[in-house]
């Protein structure tokens, strides 16, 4: 068999950070796609390798023109070092020294867009999104963002149709800041759907980002996210699947791949980026991932503009009270 | 009907698969219902809702995949939908997606289409001169379409191309025709045999534009970017390029077509004009014509006229410089007399309003000669849009400029920035508005249609006020085009506005209408 060397192009830097600590790790391939590479370390925890212009926290890109699959099996194993990983059967290299790191929980030092912004970019994203193919959950659109009655039917696939009212309970759960509900409903979602990242984990994955983005502007503000996202991270690793799992335990802690981190930050934050852009770069995203994640970051967006509004709406009274005659002192 | 199930453990298939299977199998005869997912708990609860879950479910796991169906097995067995399910699998790794791979870097790129000769940039600025670099080291030709390029990496990696004889077409290079393939914006032109080197996007389109009106066709069309001509630069591009299509035996005539080059840079030019073997027409927008005859080139008064005249030196026809209309003299006075009439006293005032830079700066040269013009992209600094007076004058502008475009895409590809300055550059003083339509690759689907809201859009408040306005368009596109040349005129004719069959026409029209109403005034 002829090696292959591959050049990594970029590394996540909590992946830097595990090679760093845990020199000379073997790991085995856990799954090969024609795109990417999962290598399961320590039974729980997935490196995950492509050759596409995207990279997932714990992740790298290489230089590969080739489809993984022709050389790769489930079950080879790898030996990770700081500047190499090599397969044990001399399958492969991916020489990781000239890489460029790539941040995985950075925080844009940008203006916040206000409520209203949001709204605007929801309403944009939600229209472009309703004129893609409606698969996985996307048949929901319309109801989750308030444009058709709860008591119509739901058209669509199967799973779409089985899940339309846990769904819409848990945002509206969520906003109304129901806690205790969101989070018993979220067990009727988690690890519900097709494929290796069940559709209902990419549309909560969203949530999660946007809950530790929330709480990390305003820190103390929302006390209950870190209890909420860890405890979806807890429940999926035994509710999903593993890959999933992985997806949603960095998602609780504000960690997501890079398009998806991007199309976040332009939401929140007052960039140059256009949304519609970057969210068709999500949407390529497996069959339906891409899209069942712009749902959730529609509907999560909701949340977090309502609480914007209501934070603007604070500040207005503020200024007001501010502006109020003031007693004259005596004389 | 009876249940049946499959079970893989520890298997992971993408989304996508599990999708189009599920379809797949679902369409066999014989299958009543089908279900495909990973193992996970509420999957499983579905199965069971649906009736498709059975005893050999329990101690499934999330990371297993189970097939669930009810079938008919008079129709089908289980062992053939299993089958189904791993000729489907099999199908898929052998055409194993090549048709959506996206390179993540040039080197993959170049290995996953071995042969390539030649690579298009389109990265951030910052970014680009490596990039570029990378491609020219590999020995690929260039096609640079990001701009905020800095002056000294562009010379530097244009020296690099020169050196290994390769092109560097760019930064901010945005039209070339490559073997007949058009790239970024460019039309759908047939093949022949007029070469072309451009430094502006727009007025290269509209040269390629009215070749193949006339009937002929390009053999390669070259990009240099906007900053070549420069003294900087030194025309490097722009002399590779006309070097390149001497030599190239599918090119019997070559046109140059700039802005007015720096005058060190247009003297290197004129030294290959006056040795090429081929002949040369040179549309310096604006440019020296006595130095152009001088060095045995033919200079042209606009870039229509660059075409009629490439065409008939092709042809070995005699030529002219040429400074009227398709239409009749006549006919054109009518149009002008007819539309002057619609217009109320106080009405004076010109809305040029351009997507294509090249073909905003043809206009002002034209229209400059009689009329005091308001630009973004001056002729003179005391013509700058920022000292219009106060009582209003007559406006060009380039929307295309990088002030119109921060944060959006160029007005080409969407028509939004020209529709609100439709809104808030066109009062009640407008007399005559003028447009380009720029069909072909990159632009718009309908610009057309765009044009035509926003005029039914401005017709609809003037008339409020009793008022009309004159609008007047030239269509760069071809019948080739997918947007179609002549179901955009028809778009546009139908909104009321008078369409020409060249900028420069369009533009003579405009001139001849705001004469006429000056006189009136």
């Amino acid at each position: 068999m002829t090696r292959k060397e591959l050049n990594a192009i970029t590394l996540a830097d909590d992946l830097v950070e595990f090679l760093g600590d845990h020199p000379r790790q073997l790991a085995s391939v856990h799954s090969v796609y024609r795109h990417a590479v999962n290598l399961l370390i320590r039974e729980d925890a997935l490196i995950t390798l492509t050759n596409q212009d995207d990279i997932m926290p714990m992740g790298l890109t290489v230089d590969c023109g080739l489809s993984f699959v022709e050389f790769i099996r489930a079950g080879d194993k790898v030996v990770l070092d700081l500047d190499r990983f090599t397969a044990a059967n001399g399958s492969f290299t991916v020489n990781l020294r000239d890489a460029s790191i790539w941040q995985t929980w950075s925080m844009p030092n940008l203006a916040l867009r206000p409520a209203e912004n949001i709204a605007q970019i929801r309403l944009k994203l939600s229209r472009w999104l309703a004129q893609q193919p409606a698969e996985g959950l996307l048949p929901l659109l319309p109801r989750l963002t308030r444009q058709l009655a709860s008591s119509k039917p739901v058209l669509g696939n199967i799973y779409s149709r089985y899940i339309a009212d846990d769904l819409e309970a848990f945002t509206k759960a969520v906003n109304t800041s129901d806690w205790e509900r969101a989070m018993s409903l979220a067990d009727r979602l988690i690890g519900f759907g097709m494929g290796s990242t069940p559709a209902c984990d990419d549309f909560l994955a969203a949530y999660l980002v946007v809950f530790n983005i929330a709480d990390a502007l305003n820190q103390g503000q929302y006390p209950w996210v870190r209890e909420f996202n860890q405890t979806i991270s807890r429940k999926a690793k035994s509710c999903t699947t593993l890959i999933s799992a992985n997806m949603l335990r960095h998602a609780a802690d504000g960690k997501i791949s890079r398009s998806h981190q991007r199309l976040i930050h332009t939401c929140i934050f007052n960039n140059q980026d256009d949304p519609v852009d970057l969210a068709g770069m999500v949407f390529q995203h497996g069959a339906t991932s891409g899209g069942d994640f712009l749902m959730g970051l529609i509907c999560a967006l909701e949340w977090y503009q309502n609480t914007l509004t209501n934070t603007e709406k604070e500040g207005e009274r503020a200024r007001v009270d501010i502006h109020e005659p003031q007693p004259v002192p005596g004389i | 009907m009876t249940l049946h199930t499959s079970i893989k453990r520890n298997a992971y298939y993408d989304s996508v698969t599990l999708m189009l299977l599920s379809r797949e199998l679902q369409k066999l005869e014989g299958v009543e219902d089908v279900l495909v997912g990973m193992g996970t708990d509420l999957n499983l609860d579905l199965a069971k809702d649906l009736g498709l879950a059975s005893g050999e479910f329990d101690g499934l796991t999330p990371n297993d995949l189970f097939i669930a169906a009810k079938i008919d097995e008079a129709l089908i067995s289980m062992k053939e939908i299993e089958d189904a399910f791993i000729q489907y699998l099999n199908k898929s790794a052998e055409s194993d997606g090549e048709e959506d791979y996206q390179p993540p870097s040039l080197r993959s790129a170049v290995q996953a289409l071995p042969g390539a000769n030649m690579v298009l940039v389109s990265v951030p600025g910052q970014f680009a001169a490596a990039e570029v670099e990378e491609a020219l080291d590999a020995g690929l030709h260039v096609m640079l379409f990001s701009d905020n390029v800095s002056v000294e990496d562009e010379l530097r990696l244009k020296q690099k191309a020169v050196e290994k004889g390769l092109l560097m077409m760019g930064p901010d290079c945005g039209t070339a025709i490559i073997n007949g393939k058009p790239l970024c914006f460019a039309n759908v032109v047939r093949r022949g045999k007029i070469g072309v080197v451009g430094a502006s996007g727009t007025g290269t389109q509209e040269v390629t534009v009215q070749v193949h009106k006339l009937g002929e066709g390009l053999s390669q069309v070259i990009g240099t970017g906007g900053r070549d001509l420069k003294e900087q630069i030194g025309g490097l591009m722009m002399i590779q390029g006309f070097e390149s299509l001497i030599s190239d035996p599918e090119t019997a005539l070559i046109v140059l077509i700039s802005k007015p080059p720096a005058p060190s840079v247009a003297e290197k030019i004129y030294q290959i004009a006056k040795t090429s073997p081929k002949p040369v027409v040179i549309d310096f927008i604006g440019g020296d014509r006595a130095a152009i005859e001088a060095a045995g080139a033919i200079p042209c008064i606009s870039l229509e006229d660059a075409a009629q005249k490439a065409v008939k030196v092709l042809r070995g026809q005699a030529y002219e410089d040429f400074t009227g209309f398709s239409l009749p003299e006549e006919q054109i006075d009518q149009i002008g007399e007819k539309e002057v009439a619609k217009l109320k006293s106080n009405q004076t005032e010109l809305r040029a309003l351009f997507t294509g830079g090249t073909l905003a700066d043809e206009a002002m040269k034209l229209l400059g000669v009689h009329h005091a013009i308001y630009s973004n992209i001056p002729l003179s600094p005391e013509m700058a849009i920022e000292n219009l007076p106060a009582g209003g004058g007559h406006i060009c502008l380039d929307l295309g400029e990088d002030q119109f475009t921060r944060g959006r895409p160029h007005p080409m590809i969407d028509p939004q920035t020209r529709t609100e300055f439709f809104r808030s550059h066109v009062d009640e003083k407008t007399a005559v508005i003028l447009v380009d339509v720029v069909l072909g690759f990159g632009s718009y689907q309908d610009p057309a249609g765009a044009v035509a809201d926003s005029v039914r859009e401005i017709r609809q408040r003037l008339s409020t006020q009793g008022k009309d306005v004159v609008v007047i368009a030239s269509v760069c596109g071809t019948d080739l085009d997918s947007q179609d040349l002549n179901k955009s005129i028809k778009t546009l004719e139908a909104a009321g506005i008078i369409v020409l069959p060249s900028n420069a026409q369009a533009v003579r029209l405009t001139d001849l209408v705001m004469q006429r109403i000056k006189k009136g005034a």
